[in-house]
């Protein structure tokens, strides 16, 4: 791109009119070009003025608490912005379409056998059952390294949750969420260890018809004990969509 | 809020004064969050919205500087930024849940009808005011709404290919005005 292009498409972009492809692009050139980087700042000063016009709405009073909490603990940096759930949920529902996702559900789907006949649940010797409905979910940190695995069984209304390589968080527990379609808030389903595998309870408002619309588990680092007010405060960990692992 | 002070709130945060965050968010969010609902059209995703952004204020108050704009306007560019994001990787998969969508009247702000406009804002509106009706309202939508070219183009019933021409001339002139202002 020409030098007095490049002015322009950092005007474009300060002005928020770049669709998603060249606003990935800009973001690029942001972090590698310092001339791009001053001549996106120098657009936003210059247009920034504009937002003295519009109405000032006043957020809800729950919006200061998750500030509050990442500020006073220190865990700004390694926060993993709730906003980011909607696009790692997108993410998944991307890759939903494509192959990689169909090896992903079977490796899943063999795990979560294994770990049901390791548990003597199942002998391989007696005739099989019509198989239980079964839902699986791989929480994954933001970097892609898995954390756990989640399988729901429908029949006992008890999920397993199995960690693969989260590390306990010193002073901190690791909260277990499910986020459902409708609802707005996250629903706490427990605190969760690192050291083994769990059988926990589940709530009987996830029935196979919620899960079929879709609910994600996340994973957020709370104080010891949990989250004081039923509600997230501290970053994702580990978050993944639960898939029907059986036809 | 006067200027100076935020300024003074702003150094207080850089060095870990939890209180003047406080008070620069007590300050500030009602601007930030409408801001964010405007582009987004709901409240919970603007809500998340400014929690991102303040997060990356707290982060980012050691480099700010006044050389990259007022407190407010760097404060406003980095809400903008996070909103703009999320809209896009929404409208992308097209994951939009119409029905949590709020319904507003769709009157774009007005800069120009504001009675008080600082400095920065009268050279701005002045230099704006040499484009056409239809260029400028091409800048003011996708400035208030995020609107990409094509969703301008959508809007105002012309093709995207003179939306994207409009929109860079206007740059660029509005650009040489204020240099030369």
């Amino acid at each position: 791109m020409a030098k007095r292009d490049l002015d322009i498409f950092a005007g474009e972009y300060a002005l928020g009119t770049l669709d998603a492809e060249e606003r990935a692009e800009a973001e690029r050139l942001l972090q590698s070009d310092a001339g791009f980087a001053r001549h996106v700042r120098d657009w936003e000063r210059r247009l920034s003025p504009l937002s003295e016009a519009g109405e000032a709405v006043q957020p809800p009073a729950s919006a200061w608490g998750r500030i509050a909490s990442a500020i006073s603990t220190g865990t700004v940096a390694a926060s993993n912005p709730l906003s980011e759930l909607a696009g790692q949920l997108v993410e998944l529902k991307r890759s939903l379409s494509i192959w990689r996702y169909a090896t992903m559900t079977a490796m899943a789907a063999a795990l979560a056998l294994a770990v049901v006949w390791l548990g003597g649940l199942q002998s391989p010797f007696q005739p099989p059952a019509a198989p239980e409905e079964r839902y699986v979910a791989m929480l994954k940190s933001d970097d892609g390294k898995m954390g756990f695995v989640v399988t729901m069984n429908m029949d006992g209304k008890q999920f397993a949750i199995k960690p693969v390589a989260a590390k306990q968080p010193e002073g901190h527990s690791y909260e277990l969420w499910a986020i459902m379609k409708d609802k707005k808030q996250p629903m706490t389903l427990g605190l969760v260890q690192t050291s083994a595998y769990a059988m926990m309870d589940a709530p009987p408002v996830l029935d196979s018809k919620e899960l079929d619309k879709g609910v994600e588990l996340a994973i957020s680092m709370e104080p010891m004990g949990g989250a004081p007010k039923g509600q997230p405060m501290g970053p994702v960990m580990y978050a993944g969509l639960l898939v029907k692992a059986t036809p | 809020m006067a200027q100076p002070q935020l300024d003074q709130l702003l150094r207080a945060a850089a060095g870990g004064d939890q209180d003047a965050f406080k008070a620069i968010y007590d300050a500030t969010s009602a601007k930030l969050f409408g801001v964010a609902v405007r582009i987004l059209k709901r409240s919970d995703l603007a809500e998340d919205v400014i929690q991102d952004a303040y997060l990356k204020i707290w982060d980012a108050a050691p480099s700010y500087s006044p050389d990259i704009g007022s407190p407010m306007s760097w404060m406003v560019a980095i809400t903008r930024n996070r909103a703009i994001d999320v809209l896009r990787k929404r409208t992308e998969i097209g994951v939009d849940d119409q029905s949590e969508v709020i319904e507003q009247e769709d009157e774009t702000p007005d800069p120009y009808e504001l009675t008080a406009q600082s400095r920065d804002l009268k050279a701005l509106l002045g230099c704006m005011e040499m484009l056409n009706p239809d260029q400028r309202q091409c800048l003011l939508l996708a400035y208030y709404y995020g609107y990409t070219h094509e969703e301008i183009s959508d809007r105002m019933s012309t093709p995207v290919g003179t939306v994207k021409s409009w929109i860079r001339r206007s740059l660029a002139r509005v650009k040489k005005c204020l240099d030369n202002g």
